[in-house]
């Protein structure tokens, strides 16, 4: 019994030295532009945030032939090894992906003076002596002013509703925004709010949609990354006229004619540009702020929507969206600001 | 028993040997050439000053949870609310630590102690529902896993939210709580060292104490233990207490000694991968800490494993399920193999 329990480990080594010589080397190949990528908690797959900014990587794959890596965060203590490992690597790139990696980040960035970082989201205020660090923000609250505005258009109740993720100033842009946006359509329209209190809890996110529901609203706006999948579950089995709006990648096709449309924040735009000044040998730095104007955030072309919503109401959305672009209305971003906001008359 | 002993001896090299064919088995279906994949994991592991701090850095994660479990295991209980009873003790620690004003040394102390008392605690939930109500502690330990999960992210969401804070949690500890760094520019903390002592005082106690004595009894011939007017359910929760405390012990060092803060993520499972390093570790405190180096070059080492061959981090937490499966089924069959020969005597 021993002696073929011996043989049959030794058959076995063999085979894996000979299957290893016939392996071909699968790492970066010398002088190949190199990007990395560490996602928050949500993780690839979240049809969100973490997503898009992988496609912006994918996209530098087959156009700058960069090779990519991304090391996921099961929880916030991997966030610190994951940036270190990439750090220890050598990578020419190294993407932090989302608000929460903030105070990880400019750890490892203080201790690695010469390694270039991104953060998608970052605090600026928290990297302002970090000169290895570009920071890039979006201004949501263009996007989330369309979404409310498209909300109160299409509510029959009047009466609407938003889940952000976390209470944090980031998802402030959203809920303010989009509070704003409807008020420029229609002032009678009733906004409730909720929070998940986590970007990754999709049960969570689900029970809490079925509240809003509940309670009135017939159009939910949910901001809360991954946890944004329990709102689609949750409008899934409600009537005809009950809308989710997706958030950050194109959540239109999760439930065709059920998700009214997406607030995309063009992720992927700025982790290519950010990658292809690499290459170029320019790096960036600073602050970039991307937004309508920018073409990096909007709304998605409604195309399992358009007949529910109609020509009128998108004629009066390209409107709204061209008062953005030119600076007649600016969407408020904080909830101050939008108590302050008056509604723009438009011809 | 000669034998037996040296059964113990050869299962945790057995365990290691297998973990790397495994391993090499996992990288080729990857498509890598294990001589890759196995020096990208040295290289990230042990391959320079920062890569042996967070190598270091996962031991010292991994060893508090393992020696709490590995307590339990030989009075014969199966802990496997680790994960939960570090997460209390982390939490008590961290809300502490963010609100309070002491002189930092003993502030560090406290946080310590809190530690202790939030695992103990949570450990003590389970003996007592073991000893009281012959609740199966493998469930009801597993269970107040989710219970501490749910708990910790309402009391931070709802209490104890920092002012700063981004995502759910506390504030941060000041600068002078912090627990010394062990090596300098890496994020390794003296909290490893409290962990090593802890594996010390525990060999002590096994080997040396009559408490030790009767814990080992208990788990090895509770049947015997009881007739010997052993009190076998004050040994169920004072066992459970400790491992729980160990533990808890374990989440307060993470929070004083890298995080800086208590956040409701801040365990990936430790509790749960160090069910598997108890077992490779045989359950012997010493034993233990080596096994936990062992899973700590494999969780820092994989991230570069990853990065650099493409090979999957998963992987190894796929291999570390497949460890605790074959390892529990080795224990089982010799419990059975020896009721069967204690029967036929």
């Amino acid at each position: 019994m021993k002696d073929r329990l011996r043989a049959a480990f030794a058959a076995a080594a063999v085979a894996i030295v000979l299957a290893a010589c016939s392996v071909h080397h699968r790492g970066p190949h010398p002088g190949q532009l190199k990007l990395g990528m560490v996602t928050d908690v949500g993780g690839l797959g979240d049809h969100s945030f973490n997503d898009s900014a992988y496609r912006g990587l994918l996209e530098s794959q087959s156009q700058l032939g960069a090779y990519i890596q991304v090391l996921q965060s099961r929880s916030a203590a991997d966030y610190q090894p994951n940036l270190t490992a990439l750090t220890n690597l050598h990578f020419d790139m190294i993407y932090a992906v989302g608000v929460l990696m903030s105070r990880d980040l400019s750890e490892v960035a203080q201790a690695n003076p010469t390694q270039h970082y991104a953060i998608i989201d970052g605090d600026p205020t928290a990297f302002a002596g970090d000169s290895n660090v570009v920071v890039v923000t979006f201004k949501e609250q263009d996007g989330s002013f369309l979404a409310g505005a498209l909300a109160a258009m299409m509510s029959t109740t009047h009466h609407i509703a938003f889940l952000g993720g976390e209470d944090l100033p980031l998802i402030e842009k959203f809920e303010a925004g989009y509070a704003a946006g409807a008020r420029e359509v229609d002032p009678s329209t009733k906004v409730d709010v909720k929070y998940v209190g986590s970007f990754d809890d999709v049960a969570a996110g689900e029970e809490l949609t079925q509240l809003l529901f509940d309670g009135g609203a017939d159009i939910v706006y949910s901001a809360a990354g991954k946890a944004t999948l329990g709102s689609i579950d949750a409008v899934r089995t409600r009537p005809a006229g009950t809308y989710v709006i997706g958030v950050d990648s194109d959540m239109d096709g999760l439930l065709p004619g059920k998700v009214l449309t997406s607030m995309v924040k063009k992720v992927y735009v700025a982790v290519f540009d950010i990658a292809k000044a690499i290459k170029d040998g320019r790096p960036l730095s600073g602050h970039i702020v991307l937004g309508l104007q920018q073409h990096a955030i909007g709304l998605t072309d409604f195309r399992y929507t358009r007949d529910q919503i109609g020509p009128q109401r998108l004629a009066r959305l390209a409107l709204i969206e061209r008062a953005i672009e030119e600076g007649r209305i600016v969407p408020p971003y904080t909830l101050a600001g939008e108590a302050a906001f008056k509604p723009v008359p438009l011809p | 028993m000669r034998r037996r002993s040296l059964g113990n001896a050869a299962a945790p090299l057995a365990a290691v040997i297998i973990i790397i064919v495994l391993m090499s088995i996992a990288m080729l279906v990857a498509g890598t050439s294990p001589l890759d994949g196995f020096s990208a994991l040295i290289a990230g592991s042990l391959g320079g000053r920062s890569q042996i701090g967070e190598t270091l850095v996962a031991t010292s994660a991994l060893l508090f949870p393992s020696l709490g479990i590995a307590l339990a295991f030989r009075a014969g209980l199966f802990n496997i609310g680790a994960e939960g009873q570090l997460l209390v003790g982390a939490l008590l620690a961290g809300a502490f630590g963010g609100s309070v004003t002491l002189p930092p040394f003993l502030a560090i102390i406290i946080m310590l102690a809190l530690g202790a008392i939030g695992g103990g605690l949570w450990g003590a939930i389970a003996g007592w529902m073991k000893a009281k109500l012959r609740a199966n502690e493998i469930i009801s330990t597993l269970m107040l896993n989710f219970v501490a999960q749910y708990v910790t992210l309402w009391l931070v969401t709802q209490w104890l939210m920092g002012p700063a804070a981004i995502g759910a949690e506390t504030a941060w500890l000041p600068n002078t709580y912090w627990l010394p760094t062990l090596i300098p520019h890496t994020r390794l903390s003296i909290g490893i060292l409290i962990a090593i002592a802890i594996a010390v005082l525990l060999q002590f106690l096994f080997t040396r104490t009559v408490l030790g004595y009767e814990l080992r009894a208990a788990g090895e011939a509770p049947e015997a233990a009881r007739r010997n007017g052993i009190n076998l359910p004050r040994l169920t929760w004072l066992s459970l207490t400790l491992s729980g405390a160990i533990a808890g012990i374990g989440g307060a060092t993470i929070v004083a000694g890298e995080l800086h803060r208590f956040n409701t993520q801040l365990s990936p499972g430790y509790g749960y991968v160090a069910i598997a390093v108890a077992l490779v570790g045989d359950l012997d405190p010493l034993k233990v800490c080596v096994a936990s180096f062992f899973f700590g070059i494999l969780e820092a080492g994989g991230l570069a494993m990853q990065a650099s061959a493409q090979v999957p981090k998963d992987t190894i937490h796929v291999i570390e399920g497949i460890i605790i499966l074959v390892l529990a089924a080795r224990r089982y069959v010799a419990q059975r193999s020896e009721r069967v020969e204690a029967g036929s005597l």
